[in-house]
C-alpha cells in the first residue's frame, strides 16, 4: 500500500513536469519571434572623380566628368547635390550643409534622381560656368545620396561626399612656413619629432620635399645616413591657404652617443611653375643611448672604488713601515704583515737607491729591497 | 727641449728614449721618418692625379641614367619627361643639361618634381633642356637625383631618341657626364597607352533599415542593439573621413505629442557608458580605420543633426576594405509612450585631399 501511495504522487509529479516542459516549449516558440529585424540588404556605392585638377578658364564653361558606380546586386537611385566643402589640416575634408555660395549659380548637376543599374555605372557631367577668379586651385564639393529604402523604422543611408579640383591658371602668390619640432637632446635609441608645414600665402600650394638625416660622432664632418632613415622623399602634397600638414621625423645615430642632423628641404613652385623655391631647415640633436649614463656611472663608481682601495693600501704600507697597524682595530692584535702583491699598486717613499724615475716597477723593487 | 720636439720629430723621439735609457731605437725611428716622408710624397702624387682628373675631358659618368616620357606619340603635346640618375662625383651642381638627340623638341617645360638637387628653374633652347639651381650646394657622389618636367612637345620625327645628361658647376666646369640615357622611341603607328586611374571611393552599407520590437516588461526586450557594418575602399592618398548625422533629436514618434526617446548624449563630446533607459545612442569600432577616441571603452553618444566625425583613415586603404561597425542601442521602460519611433541616420564618407 505504501508503495502504491508513493508511486501515485511521483507519477503525478512527472505528469505535471511534462506539462510544464510542454508549456515552456510553447513559450519558447513564442519568444523566438525576433525582437529586432534589419534589412540585411547591402547597398554599395562608389564615386570617381578626375585625379588631377581640371584646368578651367574664367568666363567659360567646363564639363567635368563624374562616375557613379553601383557594385551591389540591386539598382540604386541617387541624387547629386552641390555642397560646400571645408578643407582642414592634414588633408581632412568635410562636406557641409546647404549650397556652396561661391559656386551656387555656376554649377549644374543632374536635377532628376539618377538610377544606377546593379553592377553598373553612370557617367554624370558636372558643368561649371567659371566666374572671374584669381589664379588658384578651387575645390567644388558635392554629395551623392542614395534613396532611403527598407521597411524598418530607422533608416540608414550611406552617402558619399566628394569634390573635384579645378585650376584657374596663372601666376599666384605661394608661400610656405615650416617648423621642426625636435628636442636639442634626446635620451634613448633615437630622436622623434615632427615637421609642420603651413601655407602662409594667398593660394593653394603643391609642395614636395626631402628629409635627410645624417649622423656624426660629435663634430665630425664626414656624416653617414642615420640608421633607418637616410634621405626620405615627401611626395607632392596640396596645402590650402592657412592649413598645415604634419610629418613624423625620426633619426638614430650609428653609435651609442652622437649627433643626428636633420636637414629638410621643401620645394614648391614660385609664382609660375617654371621655377621652384626651397625652404631648408636643419637641426642637430644630441642622441644618447640610455645605457651610456649607466656605463659612465659604473666607470665613476669603479674609479672611486679604486681610489679608495689605493688610499687604504697606501695607508697600510705607511703603517707597516712605521710599525703601526693599518687599521685602528688591529692595534689589539698587533701589526699586520704587508703582502708583496699589495705593495705592487701602492707608491713607496723614495729611497736612496731609487733611480729617480717614479715608476711602479721601480717602487716595487725599492720596497722589496727594504 | 720643446723647440727640438717641435722642429725635428726624430730628435724628439731620440731625446725621450735617451731618458728611458733606450738609445738603440734611434736608427729604427730614422727609418720611420723616411717612410713618413715617402708616404707624404705618395699622397701628394695622388692628390695631383686627382686634380688632373677633374678636367672635363675625363669627367666621370653618371650612373643609373633613365629617361621616360608620359606619351611616346610623335608631336604629342603636354608630355612629361622624367629623368633619374646618380651622381658620380661630389660637386656643387649649378646646371644640369638634358640634350635630347634628334630635332623637333618643343614646348615650355615646367618643373613637376626635383629630388636630390635644390630648387631652380628650367628652360628649353632647341633640343636642350637646362635645369639651373638657384643656390648651388655640394651634392655628394652616389646621390640619386630625379627631375620631372611637364609641358613638352615631342618631335614630329619617328625614331629612337636618347638624352645626354651633364652636370656642371658655376664656373662652368663639367662635374659628371655627358652620359647617355636609356632610349625612348617616338612612334606614330604604336598604340599610345594612357591609363588614367580616377580618384575613387566605395562605400558599402550592410543594413539599409532596421526595426526593434521593444517591450518594457522584459530586460532583454527593453534594451536592444542593432549592429550596422560599413566598409570603405579608396585610393585617395590622404584617406577619408567618415561622419554621421540624423534628422531628429533621438528617436521620435508620430503619435500624439510626438514623444521621443532621447539621445544618449549631446554629441560625441559627451560620450558616456551606456546610461540605460530611456535612451538611443551608438558606439563605434573600426578595423583599418581609426575610430574616434570618444568611443573608447564602449562609450556611447547620441547622433547630432549637424553631423560628427566618427572615423578616419590617413592613407589609401589598398585592396582590403576598412570595416567600421556601428552599434545602435535603444533602451526603454514603462515611461516610454507606445508607438512607432523613427529616425534616418546618414553616414557620409568624404575622401581627403592630397
Amino acid at each position: 500500500m505504501k508503495s502504491q501511495h508513493r508511486r501515485r504522487p511521483i507519477a503525478g509529479l512527472l505528469r505535471r513536469l511534462g506539462g510544464a516542459v510542454a508549456v515552456a516549449a510553447c513559450a519558447a516558440t513564442v519568444s523566438a519571434v525576433p525582437a529586432s529585424a534589419g534589412d540585411a540588404v547591402a547597398r554599395s556605392l562608389a564615386v570617381s572623380v578626375p585625379p588631377e585638377p581640371v584646368v578651367v578658364t574664367p568666363g567659360q564653361s567646363s564639363a567635368i566628368p563624374i562616375r557613379i558606380v553601383n557594385p551591389s546586386a540591386e539598382a540604386v537611385t541617387v541624387t547629386i547635390t552641390g555642397r560646400p566643402i571645408e578643407l582642414g589640416d592634414n588633408g581632412s575634408a568635410t562636406i557641409g550643409d546647404g549650397a556652396d555660395e561661391r559656386w551656387s549659380n555656376q554649377l549644374t548637376f543632374p536635377t532628376e534622381p539618377t538610377t544606377v543599374p546593379a553592377q553598373g555605372f553612370v557617367n554624370v557631367t558636372l558643368r561649371v560656368d567659371v566666374p572671374p577668379l584669381d589664379p588658384d586651385l578651387y575645390f567644388i564639393g558635392f554629395v551623392v545620396t542614395p534613396e532611403a529604402t527598407g521597411a524598418g523604422h530607422v533608416r540608414v543611408i550611406n552617402q558619399i561626399g566628394s569634390f573635384v579640383t579645378v585650376d584657374v591658371p596663372g601666376p599666384r602668390q605661394r608661400s610656405l612656413q615650416a617648423k621642426v619640432h625636435l628636442p636639442g637632446f634626446a635620451l634613448g635609441g633615437q630622436v622623434r619629432g615632427s615637421l609642420e608645414v603651413r601655407n602662409t600665402g594667398t593660394a593653394v600650394v603643391r609642395f614636395w620635399g626631402e628629409d635627410d638625416a645624417t649622423t656624426s660622432a660629435f663634430t665630425g664632418t664626414a656624416r653617414q645616413p642615420a640608421v633607418g632613415l637616410g634621405a626620405q622623399r615627401l611626395d607632392p602634397a596640396v596645402l590650402p591657404v592657412a592649413r598645415t600638414r604634419s610629418f613624423a621625423i625620426t633619426g638614430r645615430p650609428r653609435w651609442p652617443i652622437g649627433y643626428v642632423r636633420v636637414a629638410i628641404r621643401l620645394t614648391y613652385p614660385d609664382q609660375t611653375e617654371v621655377a621652384t623655391t626651397d625652404l631648408v631647415i636643419t637641426k642637430s640633436v644630441l642622441v644618447m643611448s640610455t645605457w651610456v649614463p649607466v656605463a659612465l656611472g659604473g666607470l665613476v663608481l669603479g674609479a672611486l672604488s679604486w681610489v679608495l682601495v689605493r688610499r687604504r693600501r697606501r695607508g697600510r704600507a705607511v703603517n707597516e713601515q712605521t710599525g703601526l697597524p693599518d687599521d685602528p682595530d688591529d692595534l689589539a692584535d698587533g701589526p699586520a704583515l704587508a703582502q708583496t702583491d699589495e705593495l705592487a699598486d701602492g707608491p713607496a717613499p723614495a729611497q736612496a737607491g731609487d733611480l729617480g724615475v717614479s715608476t711602479t716597477t721601480d717602487t716595487l723593487e725599492t720596497v722589496s729591497a727594504s | 727641449m720643446r723647440n727640438e720636439c717641435g722642429t725635428t720629430l726624430s730628435q724628439g723621439i731620440d731625446t725621450g728614449e735617451q731618458a728611458l735609457g733606450l738609445p738603440q731605437r734611434r736608427s729604427r725611428n730614422r727609418v720611420s721618418g723616411r717612410a713618413l716622408i715617402a708616404a707624404v710624397a705618395a699622397f701628394a702624387a695622388m692628390a695631383a692625379s686627382l686634380v688632373i682628373g677633374v678636367s672635363p675631358a675625363s669627367a666621370a659618368a653618371l650612373t643609373n641614367v633613365t629617361w621616360s616620357v608620359s606619351n611616346n606619340q610623335v608631336s604629342a603635346t603636354s608630355v612629361s619627361y622624367s629623368y633619374s640618375f646618380k651622381t658620380a662625383t661630389t660637386g656643387s651642381i649649378k646646371t644640369i643639361t638634358f640634350a635630347v638627340s634628334g630635332a623637333g623638341l618643343a614646348g615650355t617645360p615646367l618643373i613637376v618634381k626635383n629630388f636630390g638637387v635644390p630648387a631652380g628653374n628650367v628652360a628649353r633652347v632647341g633640343q636642350t633642356i637646362t635645369y639651373t639651381v638657384t643656390t648651388p650646394v655640394s651634392v655628394a657622389a652616389g646621390l640619386p637625383i630625379y627631375l620631372e618636367f611637364s609641358g613638352l612637345t615631342n618631335s614630329s620625327t619617328l625614331g629612337a631618341y636618347t638624352t645626354n645628361i651633364t652636370t656642371a658647376n658655376v664656373t662652368p666646369a663639367t662635374i659628371d657626364g655627358p652620359t647617355t640615357s636609356s632610349t625612348v622611341t617616338l612612334a606614330a603607328t604604336s598604340t599610345a597607352v594612357n591609363v588614367a586611374v580616377d580618384k575613387s571611393l566605395t562605400f558599402t552599407l550592410d543594413t539599409t533599415s532596421f526595426q526593434l520590437a521593444m517591450d518594457p516588461s522584459l530586460a532583454a526586450l527593453a534594451d536592444q542593439t542593432q549592429v550596422i557594418g560599413l566598409t570603405v575602399l579608396t585610393n585617395a592618398n590622404s584617406g577619408y573621413t567618415l561622419t554621421v548625422n540624423d534628422n531628429a533629436t533621438g528617436l521620435q514618434s508620430s503619435g500624439t505629442g510626438n514623444p521621443t526617446i532621447a539621445r544618449a548624449s549631446v554629441g560625441k563630446a559627451n560620450s558616456l557608458a551606456w546610461p540605460g533607459a530611456t535612451r538611443f545612442g551608438y558606439t563605434v569600432t573600426a578595423t583599418g580605420a581609426t575610430a574616434d577616441a570618444a568611443f573608447a571603452s564602449t562609450k556611447y553618444a547620441g547622433y547630432t543633426s549637424a553631423g560628427e566625425q566618427i572615423a578616419t583613415h590617413a592613407g589609401p586603404t589598398g585592396g582590403t576594405a576598412d570595416t567600421i561597425t556601428i552599434t545602435n542601442r535603444v533602451a526603454i521602460d514603462y515611461s516610454t509612450a507606445t508607438g512607432d519611433y523613427t529616425d534616418t541616420v546618414t553616414y557620409t564618407v568624404t575622401p581627403n585631399y592630397a
